[in-house]
């Protein structure tokens, strides 16, 4: 099996090579027969990364320990739904879990535009198929998963089977930690292809807009996958690593921040793009800024140039990166500068108080957060380089640095969709933010005599009622339009106008997803903790809860040994159920974790820790905390990838564009004859 | 591996006892409250109270270094001070505003404000170029709207 | 065993790989078709500002926008769309002189064929190799299929 893995990859990489080649060939020649053989060397390479990917999960899926890769990273007690993300646990099978993705990416592109972007292709699929080679060459030589164990015994190196492996690292063994990686990397790889879409509609000068139409579309698509992922990985955070937060700003977390705010970014400038032809050399930055950063953070989290926990082993996979990012740059800005005349604006702006302008300042904000973030995960890097001294840029300073970014773009998010395209004066701005603004102070107004104090939390919490409303009222007044004009009832009314325009009110639903992510924000400054040693019968009080010690266990799983708290909880007089939190010790990795429980409400989450015993007294050492508004975080996050979902569905109006690819003769006909 | 186990096992009791001996509420607060503000260095990346690991080493020994300054009668910026000597400024959880480390906190403000120029500018110059752009084109002949109106309903339809 | 299967897939599928550069050049695949024509481009460049004009419209009647600011923009958008049409009428009336002079040359070539073997387009002229409705060349519907 790992022969069939081995040549299955070294098969692709040739694969992906000769497609690379090829499609540059179809495009400087403008041959169909050659962009037909780079299309199914494209979908050779996604069959054999398939082939290699099926050979190392049956390799992992039947115990086999003369592998390296299984022997360090599964078990034999491992249950099978924990042994299929063995896959992508470690360093070598997830740069081949990478590779899969990126050869599923390129195989539905193929298939998708067999007949659309006949020009673009040649060089879309070259470009992938670059990315796929050098994805290839890493996995085959450099973490390589199909490795061998052997020991150096009296003849040389013999090969060696261990008993059993080393299992899977018990922080992994959670549930979101099964879809985590993959949505994350679905988010990071898919990069590649609007940057193979931008970079090929320059190479070939693509006349007109359905070039920067589909690179949008094909942005969304990673934008969305990589968002979510980010929000499991912080719920897995959350629940697994039980220090009560879920967001540490870990280079691993920041690194994959920094191209979904690149991607945010251009999701909102393309649209001045595609409906005022404006911004079109920054939006290509944008574009190699997104898969520049994605490849960055690739290279950041595995080559440990940074420490931090999610870090994969030290490996010398560092240089191989540093070379094909430079590639990367080097191409891509050579594209943009010798094609500077094919992008240049078509329209001025009228005014600056605009939807136009509202954007240009968002993508102010956002980029100033994407260069704060990376600097800030860098800059140890350079003051070791500098100074020769390790520092440590940790939380404290990315609050006091994002925060307030983060407030000024809440700020517009709520305030870019009161502004119109091209012009709005001053009275119709006071008009359009008298109500959203009113409610937003009502809410201010409460929330301080509420006891809501810390001026950040109070500040979000005024902005989030601001944005909720003006997005709320542009349902509702777009509604109310409908209702009047077109003799519609409410719900038709709701319904029409998101189809008809499914791009804005999407997208207004995100907002309103990022709105709900705020509010959980909000409630990171009131937060509450305490720390007590238990024994049954023993109270502890946080806040207003009080947590009584009913019993506590012990008992043994073939995978791990564990203690169990049960922790009865009372609040004003009302019973709340049991908690059981839990502490497991890995048999196979030799490894202690804790597993959470929480009593989650909308309002706040009663969330306990059961850390250990205390070696002197016996007693449990239990860490309890009182997170507000955490459930919104969760709830944001799914709002987010729902309303990302709705602005993918093409509207009546972009399916309408998209027939006039080819002239219609009736149109010209009818205007001879009238 | 088992000797290692047993060191660190001693550590946590010598820390627990140290702990365990004749702290004040207030002087308790004043720790947890320096435990915060302080970098536990095991590698969790995290502070000493945030620390996911039960039984570290290296959050009991910074523990104990700080329990042994409270008592001696320290204050705060005190014992962090102490803590950097011991185990270098990467013990602060977010670099201090000196020297080379001054630039981590003023970079994103530069560049924000960097930023600011640059877009106040870009609408500037789409504003002057407006201004100085070709008039308001002649209203088109009835026919050619007529023609566009037409368009419009079948493109929209 | 399994070595042997492996080879013999990827042999396979190289062997998918080569296939279509062995195949004879000609037909309507020689070439990689333009996805967007230059009159098409026109057309959809006015499609844009149409969804705009709609837009606003739509805005108009929210009253999110007052009628000075509407009737000036609306005015601007009709504008853009008038140079676009007019631009695309320009370039039609260029195809039809074209086209005139390649009809005349297609038809001595037809009066010197039989009628079967191509599918000459009633509009530009160009013989299609294949049966096909529309022109490959110029999108024009191919006569009799109305």
């Amino acid at each position: 099996m790992d022969r069939l893995g081995s040549v299955g990859l070294i098969a692709a990489l040739g694969f992906a090579i000769y497609g690379m080649v090829a499609g540059a060939v179809a495009g400087k020649l403008r041959s169909a027969r050659i962009l037909k053989s780079a299309e199914r060397a494209a979908l050779g390479f996604l069959g054999l990364i398939t082939m290699a990917v099926f050979a190392l999960e049956y390799l992992i899926l039947t115990n086999n320990f003369h592998i390296a890769y299984v022997a360090e990273h599964s078990n034999r007690s491992l249950p099978v739904y924990y042994k299929i993300p063995v896959l992508w646990s470690g360093q070598e099978g997830s740069l081949l879990f990478w590779t899969w993705l990126l050869s599923i990416y390129i195989g539905a592109i193929v298939l998708l535009n067999r007949k659309k972007h006949r020009q673009l292709m040649p060089y879309v699929i070259s470009i992938c198929l670059g990315v796929g080679t050098f994805f290839s060459l890493i996995t085959l030589l450099v973490a390589n998963p199909f490795l061998v164990l052997s020991l150096t015994g009296a003849h040389g190196l013999a090969p060696y089977t261990p008993v059993d492996g080393g299992g899977l690292n018990p922080a992994l063994q959670y549930p979101s930690m099964v879809i985590h990686p993959p949505m994350l990397y679905l988010g990071y790889v898919g990069m590649v292809v609007p940057f193979a879409f931008a970079m090929s509609a320059l190479i070939t000068k693509q006349p007109g807009d359905n070039w920067i139409r589909v690179t949008r579309r094909w942005a969304m698509v990673p934008w969305m996958f990589l968002g979510f992922g980010i929000i499991l990985g912080g719920n897995w955070a959350y629940f697994v690593l039980g220090w009560g937060g879920y967001w540490g700003w870990d280079p691993v977390e920041n690194a994959s921040l920094l191209p979904w705010l690149a991607g945010t970014a251009f999701l909102h400038s393309v649209m001045i793009q595609e409906k005022r032809g404006m911004l079109k050399v920054w939006n290509i930055v944008l574009v190699i800024g997104m898969f520049f950063l994605s490849i960055f953070g690739t290279f950041l989290t595995r080559s440990g140039v940074v420490s931090s926990v999610h870090a994969f082993a030290q490996s010398n996979i560092g240089p191989f990166f540093a070379v094909f990012l430079g590639v990367i740059v080097l191409f891509s800005l050579t594209v943009l500068f010798l094609r500077l005349d094919f992008l240049k604006s078509d329209n001025r702006l009228d005014s600056v108080l605009s939807r136009e302008s509202g954007f240009l300042f968002n993508n102010w904000i956002l980029l100033s957060a994407v260069f704060a973030v990376l600097w800030g995960t860098i800059f140890p890097i350079l003051s070791k380089a500098v100074e020769h001294v390790t520092v440590t840029v940790g939380p404290p300073f990315f609050n006091r640095v994002m925060v307030p970014m983060g407030l000024l773009l809440l700020f517009l998010t709520g305030a870019g969709p009161l502004l119109a395209w091209r012009k709005t004066s001053w009275d119709s701005l006071k008009r359009n933010f008298a109500i959203p603004m009113g409610i937003a102070a009502v809410t201010g107004i409460i929330l301080y005599a509420a006891g809501v104090r810390y001026f950040y939390s109070w500040m979000a919490l005024f902005l989030c009622a601001f944005v909720a409303s003006s997005v709320i009222g542009e349902f509702y007044k777009g509604a109310l339009t409908r209702m009047k004009f077109a003799g519609e009832n409410f719900l038709q009314a709701i319904y029409n106008l998101t189809m008809r325009n499914t791009r804005r009110y999407g997208g207004y639903v995100v907002h309103l997803g990022i709105v709900m992510l705020f509010v959980g924000f909000a409630g990171l400054a009131f937060k509450k903790q305490a720390t007590a040693l238990m024994q049954p019968g023993d109270l502890m009080h946080i806040k207003d809860y009080l947590i009584r010690c009913e019993t506590l266990k012990s008992g043994d799983t073939p995978n791990y040994v564990y203690e169990t708290a049960d922790l009865s909880v009372v609040k004003d007089g009302h019973a709340l159920g049991i908690l059981r939190p839990q502490k497991r010790f890995y048999k196979a990795s030799q490894q202690p974790i804790s597993h959470v429980a929480v009593h989650s409400t909308l309002s706040e989450d009663l969330y306990v820790v059961l850390e250990g015993r205390d070696q002197a007294t016996g007693k449990a050492i239990i860490q309890a905390f009182v997170n507000p508004l955490v459930t919104w975080v969760w709830l944001g996050g799914s709002v987010v990838f729902l309303g990302s979902l709705l602005a993918l569905i093409p509207s009546r109006v972009e399916r309408a564009m998209d027939e006039i690819r080819k002239p219609k003769q009736e149109v010209a006909e009818k205007e001879h004859a009238g | 591996m088992r000797a290692r186990i047993f060191i660190v096992l001693v550590f946590v009791f010598a820390a627990r006892a140290a702990l365990a001996q004749e702290l004040t509420p207030q002087q308790e607060a004043e720790v947890h409250a320096i435990g915060n503000h302080a970098n536990c260095l095991c590698g969790c990346l995290t502070t000493i109270n945030e620390c996911p690991h039960p039984h570290c080493a290296m959050k009991a020994q910074e523990r104990a270094v700080i329990i042994a300054d409270v008592k001696a009668g320290d204050n705060e910026p005190k014992v962090i001070q102490d803590l950097v000597l011991k185990y270098g400024v990467k013990i602060l959880p977010s670099p201090p505003a000196k020297g080379f480390n001054l630039t981590a906190w003023i970079l994103p403000g530069v560049g924000l404000l960097g930023g600011l120029v640059v877009a106040v500018d870009i609408t500037r110059r789409w504003r002057k170029a407006r201004v100085a752009g070709p008039a308001e084109q002649p209203a088109p002949d009835p026919n050619l709207l007529a023609a566009i109106e037409e368009e419009m309903k079948d493109v929209l339809s | 065993m399994l070595l042997g299967i492996a080879i013999l897939i990827t042999a396979g599928l190289a062997f998918l790989v080569v296939m279509p550069l062995l195949a004879a050049e000609g037909g309507s695949e020689r070439a990689l078709p333009i996805d967007v024509t230059p009159q098409a481009d026109l057309k959809r460049r006015r499609a844009v500002i149409y969804e705009n004009i709609q837009d606003l419209d739509f805005e108009h009647k929210a009253g999110k926008i007052s009628g000075e600011d509407y009737q000036a923009m609306r005015q601007h958008y009709l504008s853009e769309a008038a140079q676009l049409m007019l631009a695309s009428e320009e370039s039609e009336a260029m195809n039809d002189r074209d086209a005139y002079i390649e009809r005349e040359v297609a038809a001595c070539r037809a009066r010197s064929r039989p009628p079967q073997e191509s599918y000459v387009c009633p509009k530009c002229g160009y013989e299609n190799a294949v049966p096909v409705k529309f022109c490959g060349e110029c999108g024009a519907r191919i006569a009799g299929k109305k």
